[in-house]
């Protein structure tokens, strides 16, 4: 378990003590512990929290005055990031399109990090057609894209099944390890 | 001259390279592991690539990662800084391939010199001295005892892939040495992927002096004088000075000699060390050759107003080298303290955290290569080097005295360093007085804990 507790720049809370209404949600086991780790992050102040547990990985962010969400996602097979990794906050350009490093905690999505650094190409040659687009339902085991690296062609692909909400990479762009290339829709 | 050049290395050296780039006018890309994120390295690079996780083995020694975070950002050349894969003859090779220049010598040069028998037969063929020994691979216990009634007792076992104080066993009789034979075998397979040892006359309180390198491709070869790095501990140097403290003006010219002629002799190019042992007699025995730029460059740097790694850049950009004397003359006297995350009162147990307060020293003759900085995370996958402090003056008491000024001046706080234990090794006589051998650091330590035994420590 991790924690990242936030430089707190004003006056805390004043409500902090008091648990938030818990949202009307079928409770299985798992949820008991997310309600659990709820409270216990109320109790102790904390604002945002990532937990890994038998292939289910929970972050949880408290927004300001807003009660708490819960994100539930898949791991990731190729390893997630450890999540108190900042975001590389350089004010030099890197290579391609700035990383963000932690799914959004408004919805269910996955974002698909690349496994290595090269360039990014949505079809398996120039004039074929790309693998996915945005919309298209996948399949575990289904290609999404190829990373080229010193002249080798690369798939990369699909360890969730679900919906192609975004593509965020640009066909022939540069893109180092751990860079976003792909949004899903698991659910 | 390259337009831009990829930094395949992390830390101080990293930020070493780039500052000699930025000067230069060359664009400059660092690569980082997931653990470096925050780096100053990746900070003060023109661009910066993730190339994997926080280990060396899928970040800094990935190769494919490395090569292909140069093609996306188009860097025409390498520089490998030291340590991962400054001496793989193979990474050299496979940059070449794919028409990216590594700055630094030809990958046979590296094979050659990288492995210790070869290397010193080379020696041997350059008229270098070499320390009495098997003058090869040594196959069975049988040759051992051969060789061991041939140079006289005490011997040292060393692996011929070793490197860095690993891998070694001294034997004073025939039954120590038999045992110690097969052990260094075993180990040397375990550790090195290569059983094969070699058996030299073990040197007793012997100086480490070795002599620095340059050479272009156009066949042109300089020295740029000794440095000497007796002060260590376990094989780690902890203080470099140059020039060294105990050799007469005749010693520094042989052995200055010694080296460029072994030098000439394989043709190096790009940056190089050659190391010799000196023992109580004065005399000089080849030990190894190091294919990279070293840790300890800045002392050099100093006392020969030399940058070591712009000109490795230029070197390697085709240019000739701008040192046209063979010998140049020193000025000065330079001294190098490697600050390491490391508690001295705890067997030197690494000590990785936050870096909560951070001061550096300053002032006349003052340089500290470091990546440090206030709230730096200080990671503990790779090496404990924090920093470097450097200090030039005109002579070899000043220098001291300079150190330890900047030594109390520097403050590190939110892990334990070896700022302390050093200040004390400089204060101390026997080290003023230049009167020490390679073992100093172990006795040094042994007299504190003795005195500690009897009154308060100091």
């Amino acid at each position: 378990m991790s924690t990242s507790p936030e430089k707190n720049e004003g006056s805390k809370p004043e409500k902090k003590k008091k648990t938030p209404a818990p949202k009307k949600v079928k409770v299985s086991s798992k949820l008991a512990l997310v309600q659990d780790v709820i409270h216990l992050m109320n109790e102790a102040d904390i604002s945002e929290l990532s937990f890994e547990q038998s292939g289910m990985k929970i972050h949880l962010r408290r927004g300001p005055g807003m009660p708490f969400q819960t994100v539930m996602a898949p791991v990731i097979a190729q390893s997630p990031a450890p999540a108190a990794v900042p975001a590389a906050a350089s004010s030099a350009p890197s290579a391609g399109a700035t990383a963000a490093a932690s799914p959004s905690a408004n919805d269910n999505t996955v974002t698909v990090k690349s496994p290595m650094v090269g360039t990014f190409y949505r079809a398996p040659s120039p004039d074929a057609k790309s693998f996915i687009e945005e919309g298209d339902k996948v399949a575990v085991g289904q290609v999404y894209c190829i990373i080229e690296a010193m002249k080798l062609m690369n798939e990369v692909k699909a360890e969730v099944a679900g919906k192609v909400v975004k593509i965020i990479a640009q066909n022939g762009q540069a893109v180092e390890f751990n860079q976003p290339l792909i949004v899903i829709d698991p659910s | 001259m390259f337009n831009k050049v990829l930094i395949a290395n992390r830390g101080e050296i990293a930020l070493r390279i780039i500052r000699a780039c930025k000067e230069l006018g060359v664009k400059t890309v660092a690569v980082y592991s997931e653990a470096d994120a925050e780096s100053l390295h990746v900070h003060l690079a023109d661009e910066s690539v993730c190339i994997g996780r926080a280990s060396s083995k899928e970040s800094y020694l990935n190769i494919p990662a490395i090569i292909s975070a140069a093609e996306i950002t188009d860097a025409e050349a390498i520089h490998p800084g030291y340590g991962f894969l400054a001496e793989n003859a193979h990474f050299a090779e496979v940059c070449a391939s794919c028409q990216i220049k590594f700055i630094g010598p030809k990958p046979e040069v590296m094979r050659l010199m990288g492995d210790k028998v070869a290397a010193i037969r080379t020696a041997k063929k350059a008229g270098t001295p070499t320390t009495p020994g098997s003058d090869g691979p040594v196959l069975d216990g049988k040759q051992a005892l051969e060789v061991a009634k041939r140079i006289k007792y005490p011997v040292i076992i060393k692996a011929s892939a070793g490197g860095g104080g690993r891998g070694m066993r001294i034997a004073h009789t025939d039954i120590s040495l038999t045992q110690a034979f097969q052990t260094c075998r075993a180990e040397a397979e375990a550790a090195f992927g290569n059983p094969e040892v070699y058996i030299e006359k073990y040197i007793e309180e012997p100086r480490h002096i070795e002599v620095q390198i340059l050479g272009d491709e156009y066949g042109h070869i300089v020295h740029l004088g000794e440095r000497d790095c007796t002060i260590q501990r376990s094989h780690q140097k902890l203080i470099e000075e140059a020039p060294s403290q105990v050799l007469s003006a005749r010693q520094r010219k042989r052995i200055g000699k010694y080296a460029l002629k072994l030098a000439k002799q394989v043709k190096y190019t790009s940056a190089g060390t050659i190391e010799f042992l000196m023992d109580k007699h004065s005399d000089f025995y080849f030990m190894e050759m190091n294919t990279r730029v070293q840790v300890e460059h800045p002392v050099t740097e100093l006392i020969m107003g030399v940058d070591i790694i712009k000109e490795q850049i230029k070197i390697a950009a085709g240019e000739r080298l701008s040192i046209t004397k063979d010998i140049l003359e020193p000025r000065g006297h330079a001294i190098e303290c490697r600050i390491n995350a490391e508690n001295p009162d705890d067997n030197f147990r690494p000590s990785p955290g936050t870096i909560t307060t951070y001061h550096v020293p300053g002032g006349p003759g003052v340089r500290v290569d470091t990546h440090l900085y206030q709230g730096y995370k200080v990671p503990p996958y790779y090496d404990s080097m924090l920093a470097k402090i450097i200090v030039h003056s005109p002579n070899g008491n000043e220098a001291i005295r300079r150190m330890i000024r900047a030594l109390d001046e520097l403050v590190v706080e939110g892990v334990h360093t070896t700022t302390g234990f050093l200040k004390t090794i400089l204060e101390s006589e026997s080290f003023r007085r230049g009167d020490y051998s390679t073992h100093f650091v172990e006795k040094f330590m042994k007299n504190k804990k003795d005195k500690g035994e009897e009154g308060p420590a100091k």
